[in-house]
């Protein structure tokens, strides 16, 4: 049986209803203002923050997409110049990196080692994207290296490759963790593909 | 215990829940190490066997695949049709996992596969890296990229630093 409340009750009922929005709603403010600044803190923010739906996932897995080609394009020109700090710094410290039939290297101066140790230091470097895809702090490339040295003689090499990236929560970058180069240390044509 | 069971049941929201954020990263580190081992164990057997269905099913249906100078494969069924032309079709296949990241709903594995055909004098060895997402609908982990070279794997690999 539904019994309506005195003038008295229903003013304070009111007036307890009230405040209770009130610190919901700062609560909800306060919690709002603290997600926020930590995401947007470690650069992951459009993901994790659904503003447009699906646009924001699309706009993030561009954004990636061209922070990954820009540190290859870094690299390119890093290896070209033969500058070793340079493609060091493409590289997370447990890079692991297979070439041809070089010896592995399994961190980020022995990747350097070993790819200097190859002619593609010094040589003119450019990369095509084929693929790509991402998820997190995972991403990975693939395409086809083709480089040309100096030698005015000699044809361009054409190198399979497949470059895996990891962010860096910390530096707020990404940087190949993994990669394998199918060099045979000689000019070869790509087949094409099927 | 507590975190196994919704570990379980979420796959990848555990990460998203973050009670105990080490310990889950961990955890499902581990799951996924383990998903894709599986995977990867199901996919050696299904190739030794010449079961051409099993073997597709761990890909995603846009996988890629390079394999040394075979042209490049770039959906399930290429991916299947150029292993079959390896000599990886029918082989007794061993498979040691060498390396292994995980981020978000992509992995990656790097492996040296060394296989034997009956009849062949002398072992293939292969090294690859299987580049893995995680099929949300199916709840599986599947190749969306594979790379393999016989030439990285004719070198021992130096001491980690």
């Amino acid at each position: 049986m539904f019994t309506a409340p005195s003038r008295r009750n229903s003013h304070l009922s009111h007036s307890v209803l009230m405040k209770m929005r009130i610190r919901a709603s700062i609560a909800i403010f306060f919690g709002l203002v603290c997600v926020t600044g930590s995401l947007e803190a470690q650069g992951l923010a459009s993901v994790a923050i659904p503003k447009t739906g699906e646009n924001s996932e699309v706009a993030y897995h561009a954004k990636v997409r061209e922070a990954v080609t820009t540190v290859l394009q870094t690299w390119t020109e890093a290896m070209q110049r033969r500058d070793s700090a340079g493609t060091a710094a493409a590289y997370t410290r447990n890079a692991r990196s297979f070439v041809g039939d070089r010896p592995e290297a399994v961190s980020a101066a022995a990747v350097v080692k070993q790819l200097f140790a190859t002619t593609l230091a010094g040589s003119h470097l450019a990369f095509t994207v084929d693929d790509f895809d991402m998820s997190g702090e995972l991403a990975f490339v693939s395409g086809v290296l083709v480089a040309q040295s100096d030698s005015a003689d000699s044809a361009p090499a054409f190198i399979r490759s497949v470059f895996v990236f990891r962010f860096d929560d910390w530096r707020n970058r990404w940087q190949v963790r993994e990669q394998i180069l199918n060099w045979n240390g000689a000019s070869s044509e790509m087949v094409p593909a099927q | 215990m507590l975190l196994a069971t919704p570990l379980a049941a979420q796959n990848v929201a555990d990460l998203a829940a973050g009670k105990r954020p080490d310990n889950a990263a961990a955890v499902y580190r581990a799951r996924v190490r383990q998903s894709v081992t599986s995977a990867l164990q199901r996919w050696t057997e299904a190739m030794q066997r010449g079961d051409s269905a099993g073997a597709a099913s761990i890909y995603t249906d846009n996988a890629r695949s390079y394999v040394d100078d075979l042209p490049d494969a770039e959906n399930k069924s290429a991916v299947v049709s150029q292993l079959f032309k390896t000599s990886l079709a029918g082989a007794q296949m061993t498979l040691t996992i060498e390396d292994f990241d995980v981020g978000g709903e992509m992995a990656f594995v790097t492996s040296l596969i060394v296989a034997q055909r009956p009849g062949d004098p002398a072992p293939v060895r292969l090294r690859s890296v299987f580049i893995f997402r995680f099929d949300n609908w199916h709840s599986v982990w599947q190749v969306r990229e594979q790379f393999f070279d016989s030439r990285a794997a004719t070198s021992p690999a130096p001491a980690a630093p």
